[in-house]
């Protein structure tokens, strides 16, 4: 645990003294969510809510969409340290390897709470999202569900690919696949009927589910309950499997 | 403090330990010399648990390093030979971290940094950032990384590769004053002059196997040799009875022997000409360790 948290403090002062990233992060979906908001509007209100603007679906998907281009940050962070060399410095000390693992994940999952929470702020006074009813709790619970499972699934990820570029491929697509299909992009009432079919088996949907509770159907803590239970079962699964399969002397190539 | 014994490591064909022991004791400095792929770093890399060995048992301060392994690491600082700091905190949160993440809490992991950071000569930098050192500055924080939770055993693979002279002396004075303070000390090195001044126990390594090992004075004196070492510009050298130079490189012979350098040119007469150097062996570390292995230290392992 002591020596989890130690890690973890040096992860957050990284990305602290290192920001651009997840400044860029959070520049993108600005620019992007006003150029959709107004089709996605019309589209909800064809769809049965009359009252809806767009920016229910538009700001939670982009959140969800580059939430997972944060999450690959994580899995970075690992390759990170055996470019830097300090891994093996890491290794030789008391640190288990399931604490090393953790280390590195635990602050990426609270700093994408923070970059959801930091976009659903942006969303509301920039382009009039708004709760009506709903429950801001309940949408913090459903960003963290989603937080873990993402970081579940770069972890896995890191623990099993060996390069960096790997690492890029499953970032890229995982964030636009998992996106697309899961309703973060277009709603899911306007994805071809196959496309819904697959949608379950993705994290996207299960956040967007959550989200549409609380957004567009005014729902509280315990609506989002199944979506978060989901997510947060299925990061926690991948977690341990991550953990089980990580080998920390496994050699990972950074520039690879 | 620390008992290796028989340590064995194989890379499919290549063995890169043979049964290797090493002891160090508490507050003893030892050097491991061997050429490059002798099996130094393999051996460090075993002993910190960086690689899990073949065969072999260590111990270090009475723990079993392969049933207790984090136990034992909590006993060792280590810095590899590639440097590994993190380039984007300051040298004070660098040897923060490592403090840290030995056990010590944050009174004791700031006044060790500020301590380490003096004794290596980085006091003035603590609040630059890694990637902002120059290379010898970067190779000081590498080691003092190693040395910020007092070690009961240090191990430093290679410390001053690289490095410039004021970084030599202030990691070869930061070693010396580890071990007044009772550690043990595995050094590797290719500057037998490091060795010499640390004032060094010596373990000799070669293809895998530990060769010779002993205070300086002893190995002198039972190992070392004098002769000549000379380059011709591919002239075969004269033989005879009591002239046998064996070829250690490419054109490159030593001979062994009470010999001297015009005894050296009069066994050449008019070939004289194709010497290219002559190099006096005296009883030192290099010809200690040219008689051990049969190689010069700056040798390249040839497999």
């Amino acid at each position: 645990m002591r020596t989890t948290l130690a890690v973890t403090k040096v992860q957050l002062r990284i990305m602290k003294n290192d920001p651009w990233f997840l400044i860029v992060m959070l520049g993108m979906p600005l620019v992007v969510m006003p150029l959709f908001k107004q089709t996605i509007g019309l589209s909800l209100v064809a769809n049965g809510f009359p009252d809806a603007s767009g920016a229910e679906i538009v700001v939670p998907g982009q959140a969800v969409l580059f939430g997972f281009f944060v999450g690959g940050s994580a899995g970075f962070s690992v390759f990170r340290e055996h470019g830097w060399r300090t891994w093996d410095r890491l290794r030789a000390s008391a640190a288990s390897p399931a604490s090393l693992l953790f280390g590195i994940a635990i602050p990426w999952i609270i700093i994408h709470v923070a970059y959801q929470a930091a976009l659903f702020g942006a969303g509301y006074l920039l382009l009039g999202l708004r709760w009506n009813g709903g429950s801001p709790i309940a949408s913090l619970m459903v960003m963290a569900g989603y937080a873990v499972v993402v970081i579940g699934i770069i972890m896995l990820a890191a623990a099993t690919l060996r390069t960096m570029n790997q690492m890029g491929v499953v970032q890229n697509v995982g964030a636009m696949a998992f996106g697309g299909l899961g309703g973060a992009l277009v709603p899911l009432e306007q994805l071809p009927g196959w496309a819904e079919a697959v949608a379950p088996f993705t994290p996207a949907y299960w956040a967007m589910e959550g989200h549409r509770e609380v957004l567009l159907k005014s729902g509280g803590i315990t609506d989002v309950l199944g979506p978060v239970a989901i997510l947060i079962g299925s990061g926690a699964a991948l977690a341990a499997l991550a953990a089980r399969r990580f080998r920390a002397d496994e050699t990972k190539e950074f520039f690879a | 403090m620390l008992v290796a014994r028989g340590l064995t490591k194989s890379y499919g064909d290549v063995h890169a330990l043979r049964g290797a022991d090493l002891d160090v004791k508490a507050g003893q400095i030892v050097g491991l010399l061997g050429r490059n792929g002798a099996g130094k770093t393999t051996m460090l890399s075993i002993i910190a648990g960086l690689l899990a060995p073949d065969g072999g048992s260590v111990e270090i301060g009475g723990i079993d390093a392969f049933t207790n392994p984090r136990d034992a690491a909590r006993l060792v600082g280590i810095a590899p030979q590639d440097t590994g700091i993190y380039p984007v905190i300051t040298v004070r949160e660098n040897l923060e971290f490592f403090g840290e993440l030995a056990g010590l809490d944050r009174k004791a992991r700031s006044s060790r940094a500020e301590e380490v950071a003096e004794r290596l000569g980085l006091e003035q930098l603590l609040d630059r950032r890694g990637g902002k050192l120059s290379g010898g500055e970067t190779r000081r924080l590498h080691t003092a990384c190693a040395l910020v939770h007092t070690p009961k055993l240090l191990m430093l693979d290679e410390p001053t590769v690289g490095a410039d002279v004021a970084t030599r002396v202030q990691v070869i004075e930061a070693v010396r004053k580890l071990a007044e303070d009772g550690a043990a000390v595995v050094y590797t090195t290719h500057y037998l002059q490091e060795i010499e001044s640390l004032a060094a126990e010596v373990v000799i390594i070669d293809s895998g196997e530990v060769l010779a090992a002993g205070s300086q004075e002893d190995l002198i004196s039972n190992h070392s040799l004098s002769g000549v070492r000379f380059v011709t510009d591919g002239h075969p050298p004269p033989t005879g009875p009591d002239f046998e130079p064996v070829e250690v490189a490419e054109n490159t012979y030593r001979v062994v022997g009470d010999l001297q350098m015009p005894d050296l040119l009069a066994r050449f007469g008019d070939d004289s000409s194709h010497l290219v150097s002559v190099e006096t062996l005296r009883p030192d570390l290099e010809t200690v360790f040219l008689a051990v292995t049969g190689s010069r230290l700056d040798d390249e392992v040839t497999a």
